[in-house]
C-alpha cells in the first residue's frame, strides 16, 4: 500500500512515468519559432459560479482559466490597511518552483494597478489553471495569463487603475500599464540580455503586443457591456 | 432624557429577495419552489441539466500520422486521454496519464499459459476480481482554498476507484505491456520491431527479457465552479476520458536487453534486479481495450418530503386541485433528478446514485436514506430515469 | 457473530464486535464539549474516526467513515444535545477481506458495533441501525455474510443497512452496491437483507435484555 500521501490515491510507488525518447532538436526549434507569434485568443468571462470572477483565455494549444475569489476576509488577525493579493498558478507541465516564482512576480505586478486601499482587511485570491501543451517556455504564456487575470478582476468587480497587459518577445515578457508609458514588470526565463539595443527592440515589440492585447480586452469588455444592456 | 415619548411600534412583515431567502432559509425556499411544481433552478422535478462532453482536446497523441504534433512533456507524464465535461455551470476536466510498472507477481510461465486464454477472457464474463484493474483517480475540487484535500475529494476519489474496479471494465490484460525491440541496423538506421506478425514475434521473443510490465493509469479530475454534488459528473467524465485513451507502444533497445544491474533496495537487503529502460514510441499507439458492455454512466437523485405548510397553493386557497382533501394529511415524497444547488444539496438528506449501462445493467448503486423514506416506487422511478440518462450520455460520448 | 459491550473502561460506550474473520472495537464518547469548529448551534455534532487493521488511515478509511456517518446521523436524537459532540472511534483488529479490493465487511462491522456501543453509552437514539452484506454469486445465489473468498468471486456485492424503530426495520439507511446486477437483483437483495436485519435485531434485543437482567 502506498503511504507517501494518504489523502490521495496515487497508485503503486514502483510505477515509473512513461518515458519518451529525446526528440530531435531541429523539430523542437521549429515549433518554438512558429508558435511564438501572438495569436488572438478567444475570451469568455463569468464562467464559474462559485467564485467572484473568472475568465478563460483559449487558443488551439492553450486554455488558461483564472478564478478570482475576493475581496473576502483574510484569516490573519492583524489589521491590514491594504488588501492582500495572492496568486496561485497550477499546471502539470511546469515545475512547482517555477510556478511559485511566477506567482510572486504576478503579485508584484498586480499590486501596481489593483486599488488595494479600497479593500482594507481583505484578501483577493487569484487561481490560475493552465491546461496547456508544452510549446514554449513559461514566459510565452505570461501575456495570456495576465490577460486572463485582468479580465477576471474586471469580472469580479474589483477596482483597477488601468487595463494593463503584457507582451512577449525574445524570451522577455514585459508588463506595461498607462498605454505603454510605464513598465510594471519584466520576466525572463533564461539567457542574459545581450546588449541594450536588442533589449530596446524587444521592448518595442512587447509594447506593440501589449497595445494589441489591450485593444482585444477593451473590445471584449465593450461588447459585453452592450450585450448586457440589450438583455 | 426624562420624558420619553410614547410611540407605537409597528411590526412590518420582513420580506427578502428570492436569492437572499434562499441563503437564510434554504429549506423554506426549496419547499416553496417545489410547491409551485419546479425547483430553485427552474428545472422540473425529473429534469436533468444539459451535458456537453468533449474528449481528446488535451490529448497529444490524437493525430497519430502527424509526428510533428507530438511534443513529449518534460516530466514524461503525457496526457493519454482526456475529457472536458460541462454540466450546468460546472466544468470537469479529466486528464489520464500513464506509467509503467514491472509485474513481479506473474512469472513468465504463468503469462504464457494466460496468452492462450486471452481471447476467451475478453469475451467471457470473469468474476474473479483479481483479473481486473482500475485507474488511480485524484479528484480536485477548486473552491478558492489552499491546503489539504477535503473529505469530499477523498471520498469521491475512492468511490471512483472502487466503482471502476468492480465494474470490470478494465482487465489486467488490457494494460499489459507488449514491448517491441529497437534495433540499430548496420547502416546506423534505427527501427522498432513490434510483436505484431509471427515473424516479428519470433525476433522479439528472442531479444526481449523475461520481465513483464503493465501500464498503470492515473486520472486527474479537476472540478471547477462546483454548485452541488460532483460524483456523477466525475464518473461520466472519467468514463468518456477512458474511451479516448491511447496507450503509446513501448520498446527496449536491443543493447539493453541483456543488461544486468545490481542495486540496493529496501535498506539492508541488497537485491539483484534487472532493470530495463522501457521507452515509449511517440509515433505508435494503441487504443485502450475497454470491455464495451461495461461502459456505464452515472446519475443522481434525491427524495424529499413536501411540507404541506410551505405549500403556497394551500395558503391561498384551501382547494388543492392536485391532491384530494383526504390525502392532504399524508406527506408526499417527490423524486428530484440531478441534485444541484445549495438548497437542494443541504436540504435533501435522502439520495440515490445509480451508475447504469445503456443496456440496463447496473455497475454501482447507492442509496442514502437519511431523510425522506425511500420507497420501492421511488427506487423504480429513479432506475427508469437512470437508464434513459445513461443512453443519452452514451450517445453524446459516441458522437465526439 | 459475537458482540461484547462495555469492553473499554475509559469511554462512555464500547463494543468488541466480530463477524466471521472481521473484528472491530468501537468506542463512543459523548455528549462532550466539541471543538469550536465542530459545534452545531442546534444539534449534536458527530465525529467518526476509523483506524485500519494495518497501516495508517487513507482515502479508503475516509470513504468508510463517510458511509458510517450517513448511517449513524439519522439514528441519533441529535436535537436533544445542542452544541455538543459525540465522538465515535473504530479500531479494526482484523479486516477479514482483501483490503485493496473491498470494504463491505468492515463497513458493516463498523455500523453494527457502533450501534451496540451507542446503546451502551446511553446517548438518546431514535432507533438503531443494523446492516448486512449480501453478495450474488456467479450462479446467481444470494449469500449473506460472505467470506473474503466469496467476495472475490462474486458477481455483485451489496451493503444494506436499515433503521429499526419499534422493533422492525422502518427505513432504508444505506444501500451500497458494486458489480453487475439489474433491478430484480436489487429488489431481491433488499428483501433478503430485511429478513437478515430482522434476525440481527432479535440477537441485539436478546443481548441487551440479558445485559440488563444481569445488572
Amino acid at each position: 500500500m502506498n503511504v507517501q500521501d494518504r489523502r490521495r490515491i496515487l497508485g503503486p510507488i514502483e510505477a515509473r512515468p512513461l518515458a519518451f525518447p529525446e526528440v530531435k532538436s531541429n523539430s523542437k526549434e521549429e515549433t518554438a519559432v512558429v508558435l511564438s507569434e501572438f495569436q488572438a485568443p478567444s475570451i469568455q468571462t463569468t464562467l464559474l459560479k462559485n467564485c467572484n470572477g473568472s475568465c478563460i483565455i483559449e487558443n488551439d494549444k492553450t486554455s488558461i482559466l483564472s478564478s478570482i475569489y475576493g475581496p473576502r476576509s483574510t484569516r490573519s488577525n492583524l489589521f491590514e490597511a491594504r488588501c492582500l493579493i495572492n496568486v496561485t498558478i497550477k499546471s502539470t507541465i511546469f515545475p512547482t518552483s517555477e510556478l511559485k516564482e511566477l506567482g510572486s512576480f504576478l503579485i508584484n505586478v498586480l499590486e501596481s494597478f489593483v486599488c488595494l486601499e479600497l479593500y482594507p482587511k481583505a484578501g483577493i485570491d487569484v487561481f490560475v489553471n493552465l491546461n496547456i501543451e508544452k510549446v514554449c517556455d513559461l514566459s510565452w504564456y505570461i501575456p495570456y495569463i495576465m490577460m486572463s487575470i485582468v479580465l477576471g478582476l474586471v469580472d469580479a468587480g474589483i477596482e483597477i487603475s488601468d487595463l494593463p497587459g503584457c507582451g512577449f518577445n525574445d524570451n522577455n515578457a514585459i508588463c506595461f500599464t498607462k498605454n505603454g508609458s510605464e513598465v510594471i514588470g519584466i520576466w525572463r526565463d533564461k539567457g542574459d540580455i545581450e546588449n541594450e539595443s536588442s533589449f530596446g527592440d524587444s521592448l518595442d515589440a512587447c509594447k506593440e503586443q501589449y497595445l494589441q492585447i489591450k485593444g482585444l480586452m477593451a473590445n471584449y469588455l465593450l461588447s459585453k457591456l452592450d450585450n448586457d444592456k440589450t438583455k | 432624557m426624562a420624558d420619553i415619548k410614547e410611540s407605537t411600534v409597528e411590526v412590518h412583515p420582513v420580506s427578502f429577495p428570492t436569492d437572499i431567502l434562499a441563503r437564510i432559509s434554504p429549506d423554506l425556499s426549496l419547499q416553496r419552489h417545489l410547491s409551485l411544481g419546479f425547483r430553485p433552478s427552474s428545472r422540473g422535478f425529473e429534469e436533468f441539466r444539459d451535458v456537453i462532453i468533449n474528449t481528446g482536446d488535451l490529448t497529444h497523441n490524437t493525430q497519430s500520422d502527424d509526428s510533428a504534433v507530438k511534443t513529449p512533456s518534460n516530466d514524461g507524464k503525457q496526457v493519454l486521454g482526456s475529457c472536458v465535461l460541462k454540466q450546468g455551470d460546472v466544468f470537469v476536466i479529466t486528464q489520464i496519464t500513464g506509467g509503467i510498472i514491472e509485474d513481479i507477481t506473474l512469472s513468465t510461465n504463468d503469462m504464457e499459459m494466460e496468452e492462450d486464454t486471452e481471447l476467451l477472457e475478453i469475451t467471457e464474463e470473469h468474476s474473479d476480481i483479481t483479473k481486473y484493474s482500475s485507474v488511480y483517480p485524484v479528484v480536485e475540487i477548486n473552491r478558492g482554498r489552499m491546503g489539504a484535500c477535503t473529505d469530499e475529494e477523498m471520498t469521491t476519489s475512492q468511490r471512483l476507484y472502487d466503482s471502476l474496479l468492480h465494474s470490470h471494465i478494465l482487465t489486467q490484460n488490457a494494460l499489459r505491456v507488449e514491448p517491441g525491440v529497437r534495433i540499430t541496423n548496420e547502416d546506423d538506421s534505427v527501427n522498432i520491431i513490434y510483436p505484431d506478425s509471427e515473424k516479428n514475434k519470433e525476433i522479439t521473443s528472442l531479444l526481449k527479457p523475461k520481465k513483464k510490465w503493465s501500464y498503470v493509469l492515473y486520472a486527474k479530475i479537476e472540478v471547477f465552479g462546483r454548485t452541488g454534488p460532483v460524483y456523477d459528473m466525475c464518473w461520466n467524465s472519467l468514463m468518456a476520458a477512458l474511451q479516448s485513451v491511447k496507450l503509446p507502444r513501448t520498446f527496449i533497445d536491443e543493447r539493453a536487453t541483456d543488461l544486468k544491474m545490481t542495486v540496493r533496495a529496501r535498506g539492508r537487503n541488497a537485491v539483484v534486479m534487472e532493470t530495463y529502460n522501457l521507452l515509449c514510441d511517440p509515433n505508435e499507439s494503441t487504443n485502450l481495450q475497454l470491455r464495451e458492455n461495461c461502459i456505464s454512466y452515472a446519475s443522481s437523485y434525491g427524495a424529499i418530503n413536501l411540507d404541506p405548510e410551505a405549500d403556497i397553493a394551500n395558503l391561498e386557497e384551501t382547494d388543492d386541485v392536485d391532491a384530494p382533501m383526504d390525502e392532504e394529511l399524508e406527506t408526499k415524497t417527490v423524486l428530484l433528478a440531478d441534485i444541484d444547488g445549495e438548497a437542494e444539496e443541504t436540504c435533501i438528506k435522502s439520495t440515490i446514485s445509480i451508475t447504469a449501462c445503456p443496456n440496463g445493467r447496473f455497475k454501482q448503486f447507492s442509496v442514502v436514506g437519511g431523510g425522506a423514506k425511500i420507497t420501492k416506487e421511488l427506487l423504480m422511478r429513479s432506475i427508469t430515469l437512470s437508464k434513459q440518462r445513461s443512453s443519452d450520455i452514451s450517445l453524446k460520448v459516441q458522437k465526439v | 457473530m459475537d458482540a461484547q459491550t462495555g469492553y473499554l473502561e475509559n469511554v462512555d460506550g464500547s463494543c468488541l464486535y466480530s463477524l466471521n474473520s472481521t473484528k472491530v472495537i468501537s468506542a463512543v464518547t459523548g455528549p462532550v464539549e466539541p471543538k469550536a469548529r465542530q459545534e452545531l448551534p442546534t444539534q449534536l455534532a458527530l465525529e467518526i474516526n476509523i483506524r485500519p487493521a494495518s497501516g495508517v488511515p487513507t482515502t479508503r478509511e475516509v470513504n468508510i467513515q463517510d458511509k458510517v456517518r450517513a448511517i449513524i446521523t439519522p439514528i441519533l436524537a441529535s436535537y436533544k444535545y445542542p452544541r455538543q459532540l459525540c465522538q465515535i472511534t473504530l479500531q479494526l483488529l482484523q479486516s477479514g477481506e482483501t483490503e485493496p479490493y473491498f470494504h463491505a465487511l468492515e463497513l458493516i462491522a463498523c455500523v453494527n458495533s457502533t450501534t451496540y456501543a451507542l446503546v451502551d453509552s446511553g446517548i438518546a437514539l431514535k432507533g438503531i441501525a443494523l446492516g448486512t452484506t449480501v453478495v450474488i454469486s456467479k450462479d446467481n445465489q444470494l449469500i449473506t455474510e460472505p467470506t473474503d473468498e466469496i467476495l472475490k468471486n462474486s458477481k455483485s456485492m451489496h451493503v444494506v443497512a436499515y433503521m429499526i424503530e419499534n422493533n422492525k426495520p422502518s427505513n432504508l439507511l444505506l444501500m451500497d452496491s458494486y458489480g453487475d446486477f439489474d433491478e430484480n437483483d436489487i429488489l431481491k437483495i433488499l428483501e433478503q437483507s430485511e429478513i437478515k436485519v430482522n434476525q440481527l435485531n432479535k440477537t441485539f434485543r436478546e443481548y441487551m435484555k440479558e445485559k440488563i437482567n444481569n445488572i
